[in-house]
């Protein structure tokens, strides 16, 4: 029967108009994501001009203490950044060269910021909570994404909590320096809350508990 | 692995798209038949088992049909009904003198098609499914398709789609029309439809009486006619409403028997998927049975992606047991990375889009199908998956199905 019979034109063309769609389709979500590329160069240099806008701060502390100190601008920057990089991560994958790199910069953004406000905490009398928090790949460290959830979910909950959290394994001088400094043993997650170290996971209730000891429940966001 | 997957079955479904696509276009001039009309006698066969609520529905539409009445004979075989599907015939034999009524014991529907097609005299032998209604210039258009073929198949609607699981059921029939036409023009078709296909008499004595298949008889049938050649057409514009699986256990039981039917006769005839000998229509088939693969593994990786997500958040939930409060403000769009994946995605997507709005015009359909269409489009693959799946194991373990 005629209309059984192959039309091989018509099978080589439609493939030929498939491979054309299906490439266009890979190139149009490769012009989409140009944009993204161009905003992950735009994120280096936001973390360049923060580490300098710190860098600025720290001189403007020691001219005139406690008067110009916009933290809370630069704290929510801060955060601004880490959900960008979370998000580079998940997109080029943990280990890509250009978000390690990232990473590496924005460790040093949070030491710098880090040292600021325990600067400004003293000068300044700011009510302010600080907790350093090491953490490693899911394969090294299974209960640190559910460590940094939680923290997360605090930080949220206490305005005048502030998390640092930096990849134990980063191959950072300024992070080695930090974990010499408190002798840190690779017991992740690790928390340092106020120079005291807390080894392993700690769950919600463990953890506020500790935190009540810093900070004063009544501040939290929901009871303001 | 699972991307080559993916990307492999988006490839399959564009190739089939823009084939589809090619295919209808070449011949958008040969969609209705402008034939000249001519009047075979023609025997309808409407086998009923437990038909009380729909026999007299069917039997009056045919009676209504604008057809000669003289070149029209109507045959209603009771298969044993346990209802009162005989008092219901002959109460309609009453006021029309000359159906034809037939009783036996239940043997399946093959059995009663085959009585009925032994006591027929037209030229033209039509079976009928009960829960249907043939509109009234189906069949006048319909035979007019014989002087090319020997089978005519029609086109089937669902009846007054009213809630969700009918609108899915409406949707997938109205773009099972359109490809059924283009199916027709590529000479692959693989079911002759219960609710109407007409044989020409000399085609079914070719073709010998209906089997039992799987419970699928009408499938069996048109493979049976693919294998000796039979010239099989759809006669698009003839309609047919049939009445929807009203619920999901019914509707899965229904497209169960049909998916194993599928394989087990596909499994009987395979010499029909010889490429040199059947052509496009083993391209079709195995485009069947691949799809069949692609759409198990696709659907169960979407829900591992789903359930991964659902249970991540869970997870996440009982970590701060349940107080989401301090994460309120944080509520807004996600950002997205658009993956080649998503945009092929969509553009299939778009095809089966296109598909139900060809399918919607060329049947001449007035319904509302923005909703439908989205249910469909939500629903369908993932329920689609599930039969294929279910088909497969109910093969592989030798479960017997029932019919409904």
């Amino acid at each position: 029967m005629d209309e059984k019979k192959i039309d091989k034109q018509k099978y080589v063309l439609v493939l030929v108009s498939t491979i054309l769609i299906f490439s266009s389709g890979f190139f149009l979500a490769d012009q989409i994501n140009k944009g993204r590329l161009e905003e992950l160069s735009s994120l280096q240099q936001n973390l360049r001009v923060d580490i300098l806008a710190l860098e600025t701060q720290f001189s403007i502390l020691e001219q005139a203490p406690c008067e110009n100190l916009n933290e809370s601008v630069l704290t929510q920057e801060l955060y601004n950044i880490s959900q960008k990089l979370t998000s580079v991560g998940n997109d080029l994958g943990n280990d890509h060269p250009q978000y390690l790199q990232l990473k590496k910069y924005y460790s040093v953004l949070e030491i710098k910021h880090w040292l600021l406000l325990l600067k400004a905490r003293q000068q300044c009398e700011l009510p302010l909570t600080f907790v350093i928090y090491f953490y490693a790949d899911k394969k090294i460290c299974p209960q640190c994404e559910d460590q940094g959830y939680i923290l997360t979910y605090f930080r949220k909950k206490y305005p005048s909590l502030r998390v640092y959290s930096f990849d134990y394994d980063l191959e950072l001088s300024a992070l080695e320096t930090l974990k010499s400094i408190y002798a840190l043993e690779k017991n992740l997650p690790l928390l340092i809350i106020d120079d005291k170290i807390h080894e392993g996971f700690k769950d919600k209730e463990a953890l506020e508990e500790i935190l009540s000891q810093y900070i004063e429940i009544a501040t939290s966001t929901q009871d303001i | 692995m699972v991307q080559i997957l993916v990307y492999t079955g988006l490839f399959l479904s564009l190739y089939f798209g823009i084939f589809v696509f090619l295919t209808f276009t070449e011949n958008k001039k040969r969609i209705y038949l402008k034939a000249k009309q001519y009047f075979p006698s023609v025997s309808l066969i409407v086998p009923c088992f437990n038909e009380q609520e729909n026999v007299k529905t069917i039997l009056q539409s045919l009676f209504d049909l604008n057809y000669p009445k003289e070149k029209l004979e109507i045959i209603a075989i009771d298969d044993g009904s346990k209802d009162s599907t005989l008092k219901e015939m002959k109460e309609f034999q009453g006021t029309h003198p000359s159906l034809q009524i037939f009783h036996k014991e239940n043997g399946g529907k093959h059995t009663a098609l085959n009585l009925g097609i032994e006591h027929s005299k037209g030229d033209i032998i039509g079976c009928v499914d009960a829960d249907c209604i043939v509109e009234k210039e189906a069949l006048r258009k319909m035979v007019k398709y014989f002087d090319q073929a020997s089978i005519v198949i029609s086109t089937i609607k669902i009846m007054h789609p009213k809630n969700i699981l009918e609108g899915i059921q409406y949707a997938e029939y109205l773009m099972s029309a359109f490809l059924k036409k283009v199916f027709s023009f590529l000479g692959s078709i693989s079911v002759t439809p219960g609710p109407l296909s007409l044989f020409k008499r000399e085609a079914l004595k070719q073709l010998g009486p209906y089997k039992e298949a799987y419970l699928t008889e009408d499938l069996e049938m048109a493979l049976r006619a693919q294998s000796k050649n039979i010239r099989i057409v759809h006669a698009l514009e003839s309609i047919v409403y049939t009445k929807a699986q009203k619920s999901l256990k019914g509707l899965c039981k229904q497209r169960l028997r049909w998916r194993r039917g599928f394989l087990l006769n596909l499994n009987d005839y395979r010499n029909l998927l010889n490429i040199k000998e059947h052509g496009n229509l083993s391209v079709m088939l195995f485009y069947n049975l691949f799809g069949a693969l692609l759409t198990i593994s696709l659907i169960s990786y979407s829900l591992y992606r789903f359930f991964n997500f659902v249970f991540t958040r869970l997870g996440n939930a009982l970590l701060i047991n349940f107080d989401f409060y301090p994460f309120l403000s944080d509520i807004g769009w996600p950002s997205v990375n658009i993956k080649p994946v998503m945009v092929l995605g969509f553009l299939s997507i778009l095809t089966i889009l296109c598909f139900l709005l060809f399918g919607k015009k060329l049947t001449f359909d007035k319904k509302s199908l923005k909703k439908k269409a989205l249910i469909y489009l939500v629903c369908y693959s993932f329920l689609n998956g599930v039969w294929w799946v279910l088909a497969g194991f109910s093969i592989l373990l030798r479960r017997e199905i029932a019919w409904q």
